[in-house]
C-alpha cells in the first residue's frame, strides 16, 4: 500500500481535523493542547506518512494524543475542567454538554481511550496498539470508565 | 465485532460535535514548513542525489524552526386507549421499592422548614436509562422506570417518555405516574424516539420519530407528530416531515390557546438550524412557517432550547457568544438577547415568565414581560458558590436546586435546594444542601 503522498497529506489532514481536535478537547479539556497535538502529528505526518488513509483520524489521534501526552499515560496528571482549561470558552461549552459533564467524572486517562472508541470509532484492539497498552488494559478501562459515568446518570434526559 | 453501545456512540457524537473548531487558520501551524516539506519530498522523487542532501538539510532547518516556534506559540402507530381520560400522575405511595443503597439526604436543623414532600426529585440511577423517584425529605427512591428521554408535564404531576426499546421490541411513548402508565403509541422498526414536549394545558404532547441514516446522514426521515389525550383527539397525527435534508425535528412547546406547536430543526452540529411553528387551523389544516435561525450568526444550541410552562416564550443559549436569547412562541424574530457573559445556565421558573441563571455567587430571576433596553429585569439571591451550576427548579417553581459539585459537573457532588417563595423580592433564600443526590434529571410533583 503506497503512502499517503506529501501532497495529498494536507486534504486529507483538513478532512480529519475537525472529528480529531474534538476528540483532542474532550480528552484534555484544553485547547491548546488539543491543537498543538495535532500541528505536531500534521508535521509527523509530513515526514512519517500513514500507510494509507484509513482510519486516518485514528492515526491522527494516537500521534497527537502521544505529543500532548506530557504525563497523561505517565504521570496521569489531572486538569480540572474549569482549572485547567486553556480557553473559558471550550470549557464553557464542554460543561454544557451531558457528556462532557460525565467525562469530567473520569481521569484523562480514562477520557482518552473513551472518547477514541465512543466518538472515533476505534474498537479495543486498535486502541490498545494505538496507545501501546495491552487490549485487556483498555477493556478493563472501557468497563471502569462506564460504570463511573452511569453512577452519575449517563442516560438522557 | 463491534461492542460498541450505539445509543452511547449516538450521545458522545450529539455532544462532542457541538464542540467549537478553531478558524480554519488555525488548522496547522505553518504553512511554510509545509511547503518546504512537500517541495522536498519532490525532489526526492527526482532522485538526484545533490537534491537529497538539500532535503535533508531542509529536514533539518524544519525541524529546528519547529523547536523556536513552539517555543514562542416511517409512521408510528398510536396504540393509547382513547378511553383513557386520566392521566397517570406521580405517587410516592404507588410503589415503594426501598434500597440500602439509596443515599441519604444531609438533614439541616433548617430543612423541615425547606423540604415540601408534595416535590421530589427524577434522578438517574446507575443502570443506563433508569431512572427513579425520590422525595424531597428523605432522598429515597420511590419507585423507578426505563427511559431513553422524558418530559414533565407542566403541572409537575405526569411524564412522558420514550422506552429505550431494545432489540425486537420496539420503542414506545409512555407517560408514567408512580404505578400506573398509559403507552401512546409504539414505533414502526427502524425508527426513533426524537423529543417530546408537553401542550401548556398538559391535555397532549408533541414528539417527534427519527428513521433512516444516523444524526447528521442525509439519507434520513424525521416527522413531527401530535397526540392529544381526550378520547376524541387527535393520536399520533403527523403535522410535519423532514426528508433527506439531514434535519431532524424537536418539538418545543404546544400553546394550546393559540393551537400552535414549535419546534427546532437540528443537525449534526447540535444547533438549532431552523425555528419551526406549525399553527393548527380550524380546519384541520397545518400551517407551517420555518424561520432559518443560522443567518444571525451561529444560532442556539438545541439541546438549550426551553419553553415557559404556559408555553408563550421560548429561550436558547447561542452556540458561539453564550447569550441568551427569548422570544414570544410564534415569533422567533421578534427575540431579544442578553449578555452571556459570565452568566451560568437558563432555565424557566415553572409558572412565570422568569429566567433563572447564575451570576457569580448569585441567582438572577429575570422577568422577560419586565425586560427593558437594558436586559432582563432581575431579582437576586446571594451566596451561591461561585462553581455552582442551576439544574433545575421545583416544579412549581418555589425553590431552585443549585449543583455546588467542585468539579462543576452538574452531576458531582451535592445539591443545594433554596426556597424562592412567591414573590422574588421577597426571597428568603433559606437553604439545604442534599449529599450525594446522584444524577438529578428534574423536580417533579406528587399527589
Amino acid at each position: 500500500m503506497p503512502e499517503i503522498a506529501p501532497e495529498r497529506w494536507g486534504d486529507v489532514y483538513d478532512r480529519a481535523f475537525p472529528q480529531v481536535y474534538r476528540a483532542l478537547v474532550a480528552t484534555t479539556f484544553d485547547r491548546d493542547r488539543a491543537l498543538d497535538g495535532l500541528h505536531d502529528a500534521f508535521e509527523e505526518g509530513l515526514r512519517n506518512p500513514p500507510s494509507d488513509d484509513r482510519n486516518l483520524e485514528g492515526w491522527l489521534y494516537r500521534v497527537a494524543l502521544r505529543k500532548t501526552r506530557r504525563g497523561i499515560f505517565r504521570a496521569q496528571r489531572e486538569v480540572a475542567l474549569d482549572a485547567g482549561s486553556s480557553s473559558d470558552e471550550v470549557a464553557a461549552i464542554i460543561q454544557r454538554l451531558e457528556v462532557g459533564r460525565l467525562l469530567a467524572l473520569l481521569t484523562e486517562r480514562q477520557r482518552a481511550i473513551v472518547v477514541a472508541h465512543y466518538y472515533l470509532g476505534l474498537t479495543q484492539d486498535e486502541i490498545a496498539e494505538g496507545l501501546g497498552i495491552r487490549r485487556g488494559t483498555v477493556s478493563a478501562t472501557v468497563s471502569q470508565s462506564l460504570a463511573r459515568m452511569r453512577e452519575e446518570g449517563i442516560a438522557r434526559g | 465485532m463491534d461492542d460498541r453501545d450505539k445509543g452511547l456512540t449516538h450521545l458522545f457524537v450529539r455532544d462532542l460535535d457541538e464542540i467549537p473548531l478553531p478558524a480554519r487558520g488555525e488548522w496547522r501551524r505553518m504553512a511554510r514548513r509545509e511547503t518546504i516539506v512537500m517541495r522536498s519530498s519532490r525532489y526526492l522523487l527526482a532522485g538526484g542525489a545533490v537534491v537529497a542532501v538539500l532535503a535533508i538539510a531542509l529536514i533539518v532547518g524544519y525541524q529546528l524552526s519547529q523547536r523556536q516556534q513552539s517555543a514562542a506559540n416511517p409512521s408510528a402507530s398510536p396504540t393509547g386507549s382513547p378511553r383513557e381520560t386520566s392521566l397517570p400522575v406521580v405517587d410516592p405511595r404507588a410503589s415503594v421499592t426501598p434500597s440500602a443503597a439509596t443515599p441519604a439526604a444531609a438533614v439541616s436543623p433548617v430543612s423541615a422548614a425547606i423540604y415540601d414532600d408534595r416535590f421530589g426529585f427524577l434522578v438517574f440511577e446507575q443502570q443506563a436509562g433508569k431512572a427513579s423517584f425520590r422525595n424531597e425529605s428523605s432522598n429515597a427512591r420511590l419507585s423507578s422506570f426505563e427511559q431513553q428521554g422524558f418530559a414533565v408535564s407542566p403541572d409537575g404531576f405526569s411524564i412522558a417518555y420514550w422506552t429505550p426499546g431494545s432489540g425486537p421490541s420496539p420503542q414506545q411513548l409512555r407517560i408514567i405516574g408512580g404505578a400506573s402508565e398509559l403507552t401512546l403509541v409504539t414505533l414502526a422498526s427502524g425508527q426513533r424516539g426524537g423529543g417530546i414536549a408537553w401542550s401548556s394545558d398538559g391535555a397532549a404532547v408533541a414528539y417527534s420519530t427519527d428513521s433512516g441514516g444516523s444524526l447528521g446522514g442525509a439519507a434520513n426521515s424525521s416527522t413531527l407528530n401530535i397526540y392529544e389525550l381526550a378520547a376524541n383527539g387527535r393520536h399520533g397525527t403527523t403535522i410535519a416531515t423532514e426528508s433527506n435534508t439531514g434535519w431532524f425535528y424537536r418539538p418545543i412547546a404546544w400553546d394550546r390557546s393559540a393551537n400552535i406547536v414549535a419546534a427546532g430543526l437540528t443537525g449534526e452540529g447540535g444547533g438549532m438550524g431552523f425555528y419551526v411553528t406549525v399553527r393548527i387551523e380550524p380546519d384541520n389544516s397545518f400551517n407551517l412557517q420555518r424561520m432559518d435561525t443560522k443567518s444571525s450568526g451561529l444560532g442556539v444550541l438545541m439541546q438549550s432550547v426551553r419553553a415557559s410552562s404556559d408555553a408563550k416564550f421560548v429561550l436558547g443559549v447561542d452556540f458561539g457568544s453564550s447569550d441568551i436569547r427569548w422570544w414570544p412562541l410564534a415569533d422567533y424574530a421578534a427575540g431579544k438577547t442578553q449578555s452571556g457573559a459570565g452568566k451560568r445556565g437558563a432555565l424557566w421558573r415553572p409558572g412565570t415568565h422568569e429566567i433563572g441563571f447564575l451570576s457569580g455567587e448569585q441567582l438572577w430571576l429575570g422577568d422577560v414581560d419586565k425586560a427593558g433596553a437594558q436586559g432582563l429585569c432581575c431579582t437576586a439571591v446571594s451566596g451561591v458558590p461561585a462553581t455552582s451550576s442551576l439544574r433545575t427548579f421545583r416544579a412549581d417553581g418555589s425553590a431552585a436546586l443549585i449543583a455546588v459539585g467542585s468539579t462543576g459537573s452538574a452531576e458531582l457532588g451535592d445539591f443545594t435546594l433554596i426556597r424562592l417563595g412567591g414573590d422574588p423580592k421577597a426571597t428568603s433564600g433559606d437553604r439545604v444542601t442534599f449529599k450525594e443526590l446522584g444524577g438529578l434529571a428534574t423536580s417533579v410533583r406528587f399527589r
